[in-house]
């Protein structure tokens, strides 16, 4: 095998993972053995990676014992994506324009400017209460969409105010008339940005969707599931919904990541 | 007449009551038409080695988990099943493979070692591309489970139970967010006199005269204290002057009445005196425990898939009743039983210790334990009750964590699936710090399924959302049983 | 057509006086070449052309017409090339004649015809970032074309071009002047360029931008640089330009 720079980084990624675990099995041996002792901190109850392996195969599929049904993680892990990606449609469909109102005029944006700014530096955590009492399911999805919508509305307004002057000018010289700088000109221009804000935005909405599961009552999700696992003192599952959030928000980062490279080639 | 994609030939449809025919049929041909197409497509563009993991993962996926949850004949139901049918990927990688085989120019990959190595050495290749696959998997396999999501209500779909507190489960009850509850009294109560909601089932309906709430110590306790025995026998005696002094004064004409309402009320946190004469007479309170029926809580735990299997097996224990024995005494109330008529002063501990006793919050249950405590029971007899930390506890299975393996609680009251549960799910082997043994009973029966006024049986709550007190409580347990006598499934 | 005429324009910023009493005209067909020193508002004369920007005083008239907004008569060539990233060559070209709102056929038609006069063939589909700066201007040149101006404006088009591409660009400039013949006026720093491309170089002073002097160029083309003759002019407008540079210095 031919070790070029790339594969040397691929190699080193790997590796620091593979030490990581060790590292943590290691430790947690230790700690067991009885070797090994932090204060204040239950060290013994976490678990191994290994048992947190067979408490993700084992959790992965729904089970179901004469009338008892327990989901898996893997119908955990739908009911938020389909949350997740409602949401984000939503934000997407309201998002866009409304940073393209107020990135491109300035009337608009001094209209909208205070609201947005004040609303965007609320958690969407901060609106889990409200959101329970006024929509009639709980507003997971309400949840989604403040999160998301925020990046994307921001880093639509960036795209649009960073559009090249000489970009319009040169449209207007060509005879364009003011909607069609709008649409060919601007909008082309922030697509980088808006797909930012994007990805940024369903990352923050897949936060803000796992901490609204645990306090909206509803039976399938990824963050009621982590809940109810240590409710019932299953660490070993618990961390293993951990990591399969977390791995789960990394794929829909890069996959929006592959998705801006093969579509945005024009980009320097 | 269709025409098999396999073989070419056309074919006559005979109608078969399973099988749907005319579009249905034609939809399936289609779905298999796709998986057909996709490979070969893929295949000219050098894509052949990922189709057959693809197709690995999608006939493993389909085995565990679609086959578990029976799809109705609708016609999405039907495409998907043909796109995922292992038939379809048997053909799909015969496909794949013919084309590898006439593009390499190589000897038929007749091993399975050979294609293995072969999509190593791809993947190490083409790491973006397999991320790419990859992805679309996981699409793939999400889409698969949005069709599945969107099925008609069918036999299968399962009552919905979600975890939240007493006064959530009234309040939501009462606006409409769930059909149903499942609690202890008095939440019962309250719900039926404010007019919310209706009783559907009692507990004592689902399993007459079954256990409920019991009286434990946790063997750390035990161990570090040196009269242990003497104060579990001085407990389990103001167990049993308790329950007689609430038997008595349960009916209306007695003297002490309006006191044990005021404590009922008190201990429940109750406002309205009609509820907590009703939740009083919906409680059966008992201070022995049944080892008979207890084995059967446990077996019945067990056939639900409620222990974890490794740590059943760890515990030793070899089958449902053999645990029961060891979890379950009643020398302690026997002892009590012989000295039930004797003066509390006089056969009081010599000196006095404190206790720290943990109890479920608002549970009528646990009614004895208030009025030994407020009626100086425990003190007449040398113990001190000190309330532990963190308790009232907002139900058993944190009682069993955070308290009696936590270290915080030595005697405690609680139900008894949570101990059967917890003794074995949350202990630590190692330290057995989760180690309770079972002293006296509480009470029986004692929990209600409230509904809400349109629902006329346990059927019509599938699908809907139901409160409950957590994962592992004896609410859940009665529920599992109730539904599984109606034969339907309930999700947790 | 295409005859541009300045009537005493003035222009002013905020703070400062941009141009004060410009005057001058580009003739139907004519190569005017603008030249001065830095600062002294050649850019703002061209944006007035276009219409980007309206005069505080006097009028700007485009074959009779007063100039008011952008006008759509004029190309404007950048000097930053100006191109739309995300469109290939052959899409930037089309841009002007979508705006007209002609077909497809049409639009296909129009930038074939003015890849293939600058010499792109090949690069249709190519992206501006794969292309070199000789290349880009091109392609800019092309799409200010496309739009059948009667007046092209340049704004130091060859500005960022190194040496040896910018005097082949102004080669292929005039070629391609020479074959579709429209009026030019051409803003640059470079006295040597300026005689070598236009029929006429107007040198203008330090801020604020006034006319100082206009020089005819009556020259045969193909121009050779280095003629005597040529030599004579230049010397001629650098003489006059130094004294307006110096001034222009001391400001700063």
């Amino acid at each position: 095998m031919k070790f070029d720079t790339r594969k040397k980084e691929l190699l080193i990624n790997l590796l620091s993972l593979v030490v990581f675990v060790i590292l943590w099995q290691g430790v947690l041996i230790l700690t067991r053995e009885g070797i090994f002792n932090i204060p204040f901190i239950r060290l013994r109850d976490i678990p191994t990676p290994v048992e947190t392996w067979h408490a993700l195969l084992g959790s992965l599929f729904t089970h179901i014992n004469g009338p008892n049904l327990t989901y898996g993680i893997y119908n955990h892990v739908f009911a938020s994506m389909e949350r997740v990606i409602e949401g984000g449609i939503i934000a997407f469909i309201i998002g866009v324009p409304v940073g393209i109102g107020v990135g491109y005029s300035k009337l608009i944006g001094n209209i909208f400017n205070p609201i947005i700014e004040i609303i965007r530096n609320m958690p969407p955590m901060a609106w889990i209460p409200l959101a329970i009492f006024i929509f009639v399911s709980g507003g997971s999805i309400f949840i989604v969409f403040i999160g998301v919508v925020f990046p994307i509305i921001l880093n639509t307004i960036q795209g649009v105010r960073s559009t090249d002057e000489r970009l319009l000018d040169a449209a207007r010289t060509l005879g364009a008339s003011e909607s069609m700088i709008v649409t060919k000109v601007v909008i082309p221009s922030a697509f980088p940005s808006i797909m930012t804000g994007l990805r940024i935005g369903l990352g923050v909405g897949w936060m803000a969707i796992v901490a609204a599961e645990m306090v909206i009552k509803s039976p399938v999700g990824l963050g009621y599931f982590i809940w109810n696992m240590g409710d019932l003192g299953r660490y070993a599952e618990m961390i293993a919904g951990m990591i399969v959030i977390g791995v789960i928000g990394y794929l829909m980062n890069i996959s929006i990541l592959l998705l801006q490279r093969r579509f945005i080639k024009w980009v320097d | 007449m269709v025409i098999d994609i396999f073989s070419g030939k056309k074919i006559k449809i005979v109608k078969n009551n399973k099988q749907p025919i005319g579009c249905f049929h034609g939809i399936a041909g289609f779905g298999k038409k796709i998986m057909i197409k996709i490979p070969v497509y893929l295949c000219e563009r050098k894509y052949p080695a990922y189709f057959y993991l693809f197709f690995r993962a999608i006939g493993f996926i389909y085995i565990r988990e679609i086959s578990q949850v029976k799809f109705t004949q609708s016609w999405v139901a039907i495409l998907v099943k043909s796109i995922l049918s292992p038939h379809t990927a048997q053909a799909s990688r015969k496909l794949s493979f013919g084309c590898m085989h006439t593009r390499k120019k190589r000897k038929p990959l007749n091993s399975v070692i050979r294609i293995y190595i072969m999509l190593t050495r791809e993947i190490m290749n083409n790491s973006i591309k397999i991320l790419s696959v990859v992805i679309f998997v996981i699409f793939a396999i999400f889409l698969a489970g949005c069709l599945q999501s969107n099925q008609s209500p069918a036999v299968s779909e399962p009552i919905n139970l979600v975890k939240m507190s007493g006064q959530e489960m009234v309040q939501k009850l009462g606006t409409g967010e769930i059909a149903g509850f499942i609690m202890w009294e008095p939440y019962p109560a309250i719900a039926v006199t404010k007019g919310i909601g209706k009783n559907l089932i009692l507990s004592g309906k689902i399993w007459k005269d079954h256990p409920c709430c019991v009286v434990a110590y946790d063997q750390d306790w035990y161990k570090s204290t040196n009269n242990s025995d003497e104060i579990l026998k001085r407990m389990a005696l103001v167990q049993l002057k308790s329950v007689e002094y609430i038997n008595n004064a349960k009916q209306s004409d007695s003297k002490d009445h309006n006191e044990l309402i005021n404590f009922t009320m008190q201990f429940g946190g109750l406002t309205d005196p009609a509820a907590a004469n009703l939740s009083l007479a919906d409680v059966e309170f008992v201070y022995n425990t049944n080892i008979p029926d207890t084995t059967t809580f446990i077996q019945k735990v067990q056939d639900f898939g409620i222990f974890v299997p490794e740590k059943w097996n760890q515990s030793g224990y070899k089958n449902a009743s053999d645990y029961a024995n060891s979890l379950v005494t009643n020398k302690y109330v026997d002892w009590a039983i012989n000295n039930k008529d004797a003066n509390l002063s006089g056969i009081s501990l010599k000196e006095p210790v404190t206790i720290r006793y943990g109890y479920l919050i608002n549970d009528i249950h646990e009614l004895p334990f208030y009025v030994g405590w407020q009626k100086g029971y425990y003190k007449d007899l040398g113990i001190n009750i000190s309330i532990a930390e963190g308790a009232p506890f907002q139900n058993g299975a944190f009682e069993m964590q955070k308290g009696f393996k936590g270290n915080t609680i030595d005697i405690g009251s609680l139900g008894i699936p949570p101990v059967i549960i917890h003794r074995i799910n949350s202990n630590d082997f190692s330290t057995d710090d989760a180690r309770v043994e079972v002293i006296a009973g509480m009470n029986n029966e004692g929990s209600i399924i409230v509904v809400a006024s349109n629902i006329t049986s346990l059927k019509d709550l599938r699908g809907k959302t139901v409160g409950y007190p957590g994962p592992g409580t004896i609410q859940q347990v009665l529920f599992l049983m109730a539904a599984e006598k109606e034969g339907l499934r309930v999700s947790s | 057509m295409g005859r541009l005429v300045l009537d005493s324009v003035s222009k002013k910023f905020n703070t400062f006086q941009a141009l004060e009493n410009v005057s001058f005209e580009v003739a139907d067909g004519e190569f005017v070449c603008l030249l001065g020193p830095s600062g002294c508002g050649k850019t703002t004369v061209l944006r007035l052309a276009a219409g980007l920007v309206a005069p505080n005083g006097g009028n700007l008239f485009l074959d009779g017409k007063k100039i008011d907004g952008v006008n759509k008569e004029c190309g404007f060539v950048f000097q930053e090339y100006a191109l739309f990233p995300w469109r290939t060559v052959k899409e930037n070209i089309e841009f002007g004649p979508q705006a007209k709102g002609l077909n497809k056929n049409e639009c296909d038609r129009i930038s074939k015809h003015y890849i293939d006069l600058v010499g792109l063939n090949g690069f249709e589909n190519h992206y501006p970032k794969e292309l070199s700066g000789g290349m880009k201007q091109r392609v800019g040149i092309a799409r200010a074309y496309a739009n059948s101006p009667k007046l092209l404006l340049m704004d130091e088009p060859f500005g960022a071009l190194d040496a040896q591409t910018r005097n082949l660009m102004q080669g292929e400039l005039l070629r391609i002047w020479e074959k579709e013949h429209i009026s030019v006026l051409f803003v640059t720093h470079s006295v040597d360029e300026a005689v070598f491309l236009g029929d006429k170089v107007v040198v203008m002073s330090a801020r604020p931008g006034t006319i100082k002097e206009i020089f005819d160029v009556k020259l045969p083309r193909p121009r050779i640089r280095t003629s005597l003759e040529a030599n004579i002019i230049r010397d001629k407008v650098l003489k006059s330009l130094g004294i307006e540079i110096k001034l222009a210095m001391k400001e700063k």
